[in-house]
């Protein structure tokens, strides 16, 4: 349960800034907004991932 | 900012005249006859559309794209009596400033003259059908009735006061009288223009720069749509060399190349005319595409990798330079390019990147063209995401 919570902040906050980025961009389709949602929400769940492994090694 | 309280002052005082004021009576949909105001009037005869201090020229073909109540016909005014073009053009002008144009600019509006019909006749003899048109110099508000103003003409200069003495409403003219007299003075930068040239009058001299729109292929039927889009916008992006206020030595224009030698008049139809109907289909059907890649293949001898689908934009600065390797290069990809409105946002920022100093061409990143190239790329891979989930 831990790491599923850990991985709902991590996309939370993929999708923040999904939102951030599409605010910026302005893209002209929905598809280009659910492109941006799910790139960004990749992005921050494979990067807290890897974070939370260092962490983990350095334990 | 004051120029534009002051409007919203007159605005708040509620009389409705500055709605009602052009003198300019449109045929609505159901028969019964719309004033246009002079906004209105200004999009809709303005030969530019003044964003700040800049502008774009006005393509706008029909009465509903101006404004939603009106028909959709295509724009075209009866000029009862031609002595009264001056009158028409203080009324756009009127219109320009106050919809929020710098004044310089907006003094440089023109008449869109394929857009206004002398012949009173047709009118007296029709029967009013949606659409039609007339300027009647008696309607005009009296309150608001500019100084009749002579036709515009191409001065390489214009002195301010003739201009706030034409077309400035007195009640803007005191703040605008400081603008004008600050903005009238003398500026050293590139103005970006477009023009269309045939291949006899290739390249194009006394120009302080000159760049090409460079399509490696010629149209397709599948592709074509993006060609005309591309050409759209150019008319759209830029303004003819010839109606800019500058002399040709602080442009730097960009060239629609055209083969010319079937149709002889071509190039300098498409150049004294606006963004009509076919406008683009036949500078699309007549590109020029030797002229094209051989521009291509001299850009590329610079080092720069156009790889792409393409087309492309590029410049060479100075114009003698090009073919030399050792050239500065301008060079923008249009390969993702696919509505006007993408081909716009690349001709806008190509504009802005030749009115910069030409020294800075190389340095060529800024967050601006990092988030049109990231639309591009949204826009063109997220409708295949939302067609693969379903959507």
């Amino acid at each position: 349960m831990g790491d599923l919570g850990k991985l709902g902040i991590h996309a939370a906050v993929g999708v923040l800034m999904g939102i951030a980025a599409i605010v910026w961009i302005k893209p002209d389709n929905a598809g280009g907004s659910a492109l941006l949602i799910v790139i960004f929400t990749a992005i921050a769940i494979i990067a807290g991932a890897i974070l939370n492994a260092i962490r983990g090694r350095g334990q | 900012m004051r120029i534009r309280i002051a409007v919203l002052a007159l605005l708040a005082m509620g009389s409705g005249a500055l709605a009602q004021d052009s003198g300019v009576s449109v045929i609505g949909g159901t028969g019964n006859p719309i004033s246009l105001s002079r906004v209105d009037l200004y999009r809709a005869l303005g030969d530019r559309i003044v964003e700040g201090r800049d502008a774009v020229g006005n393509n706008k073909l029909f009465w509903n794209q101006v404004n939603p109540v009106l028909p959709r016909t295509p724009i075209m005014v009866t000029l009862l009596d031609a002595a009264d073009e001056g009158l028409l053009v203080g009324a756009i002008r009127d219109g320009c400033l106050i919809a929020g144009g710098a004044s310089r600019p907006c003094n440089r509006v023109r008449l869109r003259r394929d857009r206004l019909d002398f012949d009173s006749m047709t009118w007296a003899n029709a029967t009013a059908q949606p659409g039609m048109a007339r300027f009647e110099p008696g309607m005009m508000q009296p309150a608001l009735l500019p100084a009749p103003s002579p036709p515009p003409a191409p001065a390489a200069v214009p002195s301010p006061e003739p201009s706030m003495s034409v077309s400035i409403p007195a009640y803007i003219r005191p703040v605008e009288t400081v603008a004008i007299i600050e903005a009238a003075a003398p500026s050293a930068r590139v103005n970006a223009t477009r023009l269309f040239t045939g291949r006899e009058s290739f390249p194009p001299e006394s120009f302080a720069a000159y760049g090409i729109v460079a399509f490696s292929t010629l149209a397709t039927s599948e592709d074509k749509a993006k060609y005309i889009a591309i050409c759209e916008a150019f008319f759209s992006a830029l303004l003819n060399a010839d109606d800019v206020d500058a002399p040709k030595s602080a442009q730097m224009v960009t060239v629609w190349p055209v083969d010319d030698r079937r149709n002889p008049d071509l190039p300098d139809s498409l150049n004294t005319t606006r963004a009509e109907e076919d406008s683009c289909e036949n500078a699309v059907e007549f590109y020029d595409i030797a002229i094209a890649r051989g521009a291509i293949g001299e850009a590329m001898s610079t080092g720069i990798d156009l790889t792409g689908r393409g087309p492309f934009l590029l410049a060479w600065a100075p114009a003698a330079m090009k073919g030399t390797p050792d050239a500065v290069v301008l060079a923008a990809d249009l390969s993702d390019v696919k509505t006007v409105a993408d081909a716009k946002d690349v001709l806008r920022i190509w504009r802005d990147d030749i009115e910069r100093d030409p020294a800075l061409w190389q340095e060529g990143f800024s967050a601006e063209k990092l988030r049109i190239k990231l639309r591009q790329i949204v826009n063109r891979y997220g409708d295949g995401l939302l067609k693969f989930l379903g959507g």
